[in-house]
């Protein structure tokens, strides 16, 4: 269809902005519907659904949520190449590919990670497999569960983690190209990128796709320089084969590394996203999907669940349960609780001084920080030991410690 | 700047602050499609209000088939037709028959200018279905085919509309913007 730029643009311009009485008003209501939101979620606990029920009921939810990023694609025209190549040919030809093969190549040349992501015929993520080789291990991703093979420590965790999940959604938005190009869109769409596309002459040669990110902005919450990243797209599938990162140190850009796109649509080995048949008998098995981490909040407030999260793994401390302490800690692996179990052993609390007032964490990170003091004894000896211990929701309506904050 | 895929995320999990960043990152964009296919502020911000509160009320078993500013925007321009259809006001008309736009200051042009006031008018004078489209194009940034699909119309149908629509703008504005 003939586009009329000038007149969308005469459009464009005519745009309303609330004023402050509006958003005042608009967020008054809002008050109320968000406190019926979080009552829901006090139902779900009083009619006796546990923590993990309500973790599933909202990972089935987000995978819907990806599902429709995914199904629909909706991506604006890209009109800086008129009638030629724009983004929205790259996200018609991965719209309906249910198989994602990738690697990311570091300097030099070595595979440092590659990844699988399969899709459901509902265009909902199914699996994901990330093998770790810079760090010799393999992470399997389902919504029932994680499952993490460390290879040096010998050890096979299999866990459900709202934040991992996170994590790892977020690592796949950034680079399944089904996912990736809609995430550039938005973001170009609020700023902080630059998005240029270069068109070869020759039809033969790759479409060069380069996206400009401010410092800062390339990943969530970390502090990073300016990058840069080279999409070279297939003019023929309007695939992506690869793309390029790079930093600006020194006042140039340095290159990161390169992401190859390896297969499309290959349907996967069956045990690709089983690790069972890998993982070596004798590993150590640590399965805690079926074991409550933390505490669950109930009707307390953030504040309120997390100066009690504390206090009763303080109080577990002082009582020398330790392993009772490192479960209300809340890692998400077995091991590692057993080794904070053997950490806290060494240390004698014998007194909690002080516990809050709780801090809310500033963005990026996450949940409440809660300062305070215990006294412990050495040697026959007294002495103080302050903590700001930094908590967190981990799963819906359950808390966990993410850092004891001592001797910092 | 999170997106909006982990924003929500949070907000399901019960993250005041996080859906906060989302309802602002939002909130005009859906104001400026109401104000268009209401024509009225008062309305506009109702159906605005309302749309939110559901959303709010519906996060638990919220399953989305677009992304969440395309979502948003369907749900105002469907609930902008039920508000226009309960009180008994034309969706479609001849142009020029809608009624002058009511914007009190509540809500206001983000560019102040006699074009854009111009602009504004001749839009809500336009047929209903076109400036649907063209709004929600335009405004809240559909592709053609995410709205043939969410007003179950054929494609050819809203590009037709967007078309006429656009035609009927230079129209009203005595050709300006002509290419």
């Amino acid at each position: 269809m003939k586009r009329d730029k000038k007149m969308e643009d005469r459009v464009a311009e005519a745009r309303y902005s609330g004023s402050d009485s509006v958003h005042r008003r608009i967020r008054s209501h809002l008050d109320e519907a968000w406190q019926r939101h979080l009552g829901h979620h006090g139902i779900l606990v009083r009619l006796g659904i546990g923590g993990n029920a309500v973790a599933r009921l909202s990972k089935v939810a987000f995978a819907a949520l990806l599902l429709a990023f995914a199904a629909v694609w909706i991506v604006q025209i890209d009109r800086t190449t008129g009638s030629a190549y724009a983004l929205q040919q790259t996200a018609d030809a991965v719209g309906k590919i249910r198989y994602f093969h990738f690697q990311f190549v570091a300097r030099p040349k070595e595979p440092a990670r590659e990844a699988w992501i399969e899709y459901d015929p509902n265009d909902v993520i199914r699996n994901v497999r990330v093998n770790f080789y810079d760090q010799n291990s393999v992470m399997v991703w389902s919504e029932q569960a994680t499952q993490y093979w460390k290879q040096d420590s010998h050890e096979m965790w299999v866990f459900r983690d709202d934040e991992y999940t996170e994590k790892i959604l977020y690592f796949v938005q950034r680079h399944d190209p089904r996912q990736a190009i809609a995430y550039l869109q938005e973001r170009a769409e609020h700023g902080g990128i630059r998005v240029d596309i270069t068109q070869p002459q020759a039809s033969t040669d790759p479409i060069i796709v380069t996206i400009e990110y401010d410092p800062n902005t390339y990943l969530i919450g970390k502090a990073q320089p300016r990058m840069r990243e080279f999409y070279r797209i297939d003019p023929l599938t309007k695939l992506i084969t690869s793309m390029d990162v790079e930093a600006f140190v020194d006042g140039r850009y340095m290159d990161k590394g390169t992401w190859e796109y390896i297969d499309y649509n290959r349907p996967f080995d069956s045990k690709t996203f089983d690790l069972k048949a890998e993982v070596p008998a004798d590993a150590n098995w640590s399965d805690t999907t079926g074991v409550v981490m933390g505490i669950e909040q109930g009707r307390l407030s953030d504040e309120e669940v997390a100066v009690q999260l504390v206090r009763e793994f303080l109080n577990a401390w002082v009582a020398k349960d330790y392993d009772k302490a490192a479960q209300i800690y809340g890692y998400a692996a077995m091991g590692e609780t057993k080794g904070l179990a053997r950490m806290l052993s060494r240390r004698n609390v014998v007194q909690v001084v002080s516990i809050g007032p709780p801090v809310r964490a500033e963005e990026p990170l996450r949940g409440l920080f809660v300062p305070g003091e215990v006294e412990f004894e050495e040697n026959g000896r007294k002495a103080a030991m302050h903590f700001n211990m930094q908590v967190s929701q981990y799963s819906r309506g359950y808390w966990r410690i993410r850092d004891l904050g001592m001797g910092k | 700047m999170l997106d909006d895929l982990i924003l929500l995320w949070r907000s399901k999990r019960g993250d005041r602050k996080a859906f906060d960043v989302l309802y602002e990152r939002h909130l005009d964009r859906l104001l400026t499609v109401a104000m268009h296919l209401l024509g009225n502020a008062s309305d506009a911000e109702d159906a605005v209000q309302e749309v939110f509160a559901s959303f709010v009320e519906s996060l638990d078993t919220l399953t989305l088939r677009s992304s969440l500013r395309n979502f948003l925007a369907v749900c105002v321009a469907n609930k902008s037709r039920d508000m226009l259809r309960r009180r008994n006001r034309p969706l479609a008309g001849p142009l020029g028959a809608a009624p002058p736009l009511d914007v009190p200051e509540t809500l206001e042009l983000v560019v102040h200018s006699e074009q854009a006031n111009r602009l504004a008018e001749a839009l809500a004078r336009l047929p209903y279905e076109q400036r649907e489209v063209i709004t929600l194009h335009i405004h809240a940034g559909l592709t053609f085919r995410a709205m043939a699909r969410a007003l179950g119309v054929s494609l050819g149908t809203v590009q037709s509309r967007y078309r006429y629509g656009l035609n009927n703008l230079k129209t009203a504005l005595n050709g300006e913007g002509q290419t």
